[in-house]
């Protein structure tokens, strides 16, 4: 799968997670470079998220090159359950939740 | 790592990779395993009878069912099983893989073939492709490698086209290898994409892939005039000895997976918890030792199954609890496994063409499981029918193979999930509109 696909995907599974926590008036950026790309997603929602510990727990998952080009297609599919975020996790390299009431805000940085 | 009050919150992931350590002790778990398996076959019996043994499983045309302990030896399907595994984790091993779950299910699965079809001559060039296609996308070989141990479930085809054909040797082993190194190169681009059709809800999804190479190949083949039945020989003669190394196994690796957990349970309630759905792994959840034990809990449940049947374990039983093992650190636990065992058991017992100890019925329960995570993520019910389907379907999808393909169960598994996964997620989808419709009213 394409580096552009791939980001295509993350941020298809990050919008869902922003769609089920109720979070409103979400921007997107994605940014390509030499090494890699970054997604940011930005919402507005008075109350974090329950879930937050949950999901950083998930996106922790070390990084796995032997799973992840196999495994890449269940990403963004109709099903975004705990297993999807744990695939996202070990996908990416790094993330960065943030909640300043009221932004909430997720990025996540890939290398090639 | 976190500054946290009720305005602000800034989290940073924090990724540890596993320590050298940790890896090389998972490591040598497998190669213990896979020594434990030689040596069973070494102890058994003479050099002679046991290379004499070995000559018939690598020559033999290996579609479904053949037994390698009835067809080679009691030993040499051993020392066939401990050898082929043992290489695929030294291939691992060079490779700096670390050890999760998809690898595990993956050896074990090699380790369970390989007392029904797979061997040293017909699973290296799938494995070879494999490497060819890594080569060809310009990815490293690491990347492939579950595939390519998983694909061998396709290695029939190699012995058939080698051995099964009547083709004078200097061209049938060209051809059989041939045919193998492209089943290698079509197999992890297919096997991704195919994900898609059952949404992560059959863990055997290579088997499903090669249950789609092997139909088409079946068809050509037999569009040609040539002829590709099933096989059913089985061996009923070691059900004993069978018996007691899959207890000791085991007892073993539950007793290795509580000292390695520390002498606790920890871990065990999180796995029982999740659905099984793909991908769940459960060394990244719960760690190695509370895996072990999770496996080794399955393996009994499923040891307890063939009793409970009173079936005769032969090679193909043996192969089939041991590649539901290996996905017990992949998604299967008994809570989502059972349900499953419990539907096909029933189903076997009610319908009239179906004894519930036959071979194909005992193979049909155990491999179920695959379908564990509808069980876990729609519940029991949902559990019991896919159960009620795979039974109903899993006879009848080996005739579009002919036995080429090993996986048989995960071809009937990928079809039960592709039917029922988006039918539950529309009965479910509608009883939430409804639900939040009604409390709208109220």
């Amino acid at each position: 799968m394409q580096e552009r696909d791939k980001a295509r995907r993350i941020v298809d599974e990050l919008l869902t997670y922003f769609f089920s926590n109720d979070i409103e008036e979400i921007r997107i950026g994605v940014n390509f470079t030499s090494e890699g790309f970054s997604v940011e997603i930005q919402g507005k929602t008075e109350q974090e998220p329950d879930s937050v510990l949950h999901l950083l727990e998930l996106l922790n998952t070390p990084r796995d090159l032997s799973i992840e080009s196999y495994y890449d297609e269940l990403l963004g599919l109709t099903h975004h359950e705990e297993e999807d975020y744990h695939l996202l996790g070990l996908m990416i390299d790094e993330a960065e939740i943030s909640f300043d009431t009221p932004i909430f805000e997720i990025k996540v940085y890939r290398k090639k | 790592m976190a500054k946290n009050n009720s305005q602000t919150l800034f989290l940073h992931t924090d990724k540890k990779q596993s320590n050298m350590a940790e890896k090389n002790r998972s490591y040598y778990f497998l190669i213990g395993y896979c020594l434990i398996l030689i040596m069973i076959g070494f102890l058994s019996e003479p050099v002679t009878t046991l290379w004499a043994g070995m000559t018939r499983i690598l020559t033999s045309p290996s579609n479904l069912l053949t037994d390698y302990i009835e067809l080679g030896t009691f030993g040499s399907a051993f020392v066939n099983s401990g050898l082929l595994t043992l290489i695929s984790v030294l291939l691992a091993k060079k490779e700096k893989i670390p050890i999760n779950g998809p690898m595990i299910a993956a050896l074990f699965t090699v380790s369970g073939c390989s007392f029904f079809g797979k061997n040293l001559y017909n699973s290296i060039p799938i494995i070879i492709g494999g490497l060819c296609y890594a080569k060809i996308v310009k990815k490293p070989f690491s990347q492939f490698i579950v595939v390519s141990l998983f694909g061998s479930a396709l290695s029939p085809i190699i012995s058939y086209l080698t051995f099964g054909i009547s083709l004078p040797l200097v061209q049938s082993i060209p051809l059989g290898c041939f045919v193998g190194v492209f089943i290698g190169l079509i197999l992890p681009p297919l096997a991704s994409h195919v994900l898609t059709f059952h949404q992560g809800f059959s863990l055997y999804n290579v088997g499903f892939t090669s249950g789609l190479i092997a139909m088409m190949f079946t068809g050509i083949l037999r569009m040609f005039g040539w002829k590709i039945e099933g096989k059913n020989l089985v061996s009923t003669a070691f059900h004993t000895k069978l018996l007691f190394f899959l207890l000791f196994l085991f007892l073993l690796m539950f007793f290795v997976g509580f000292v390695v957990n520390h002498f606790s349970l920890k871990g065990m309630k999180e796995i029982s918890k999740t659905s099984g759905k793909l991908i769940t792994d459960f060394i990244s959840i719960a760690g190695i030792g509370a895996t072990m034990m999770n496996m080794a809990l399955m393996g009994l449940l499923l040891v307890g199954y063939t009793q409970l049947s009173h079936s005769t374990l032969n090679g193909p039983i043996v192969g089939a609890i041991l590649s539901a093992v290996g996905f017990s650190a992949f998604g299967n636990h008994i809570l989502n496994s059972l349900p499953l065992l419990v539907s096909v058991f029933f189903t076997a017992q009610f319908s009239s063409v179906f004894a519930v100890d036959q071979t194909t019925v005992v193979l049909a329960g155990i491999f179920a499981t695959g379908l564990a995570p509808i069980a876990g993520f729609y519940g029991i019910i949902f559990g019991l029918i896919a159960g009620f389907l795979h039974m109903s379907l899993v006879t009848n999808v080996s005739y579009l193979h002919g036995g080429l393909n090993l996986y048989n169960n995960g071809f009937s598994t990928g079809f039960v999930a592709a039917v029922m996964v988006p039918l539950l997620d529309n009965i479910l989808q509608i009883r939430k509109v409804k639900q939040h419709a009604r409390k709208r009213q109220s």
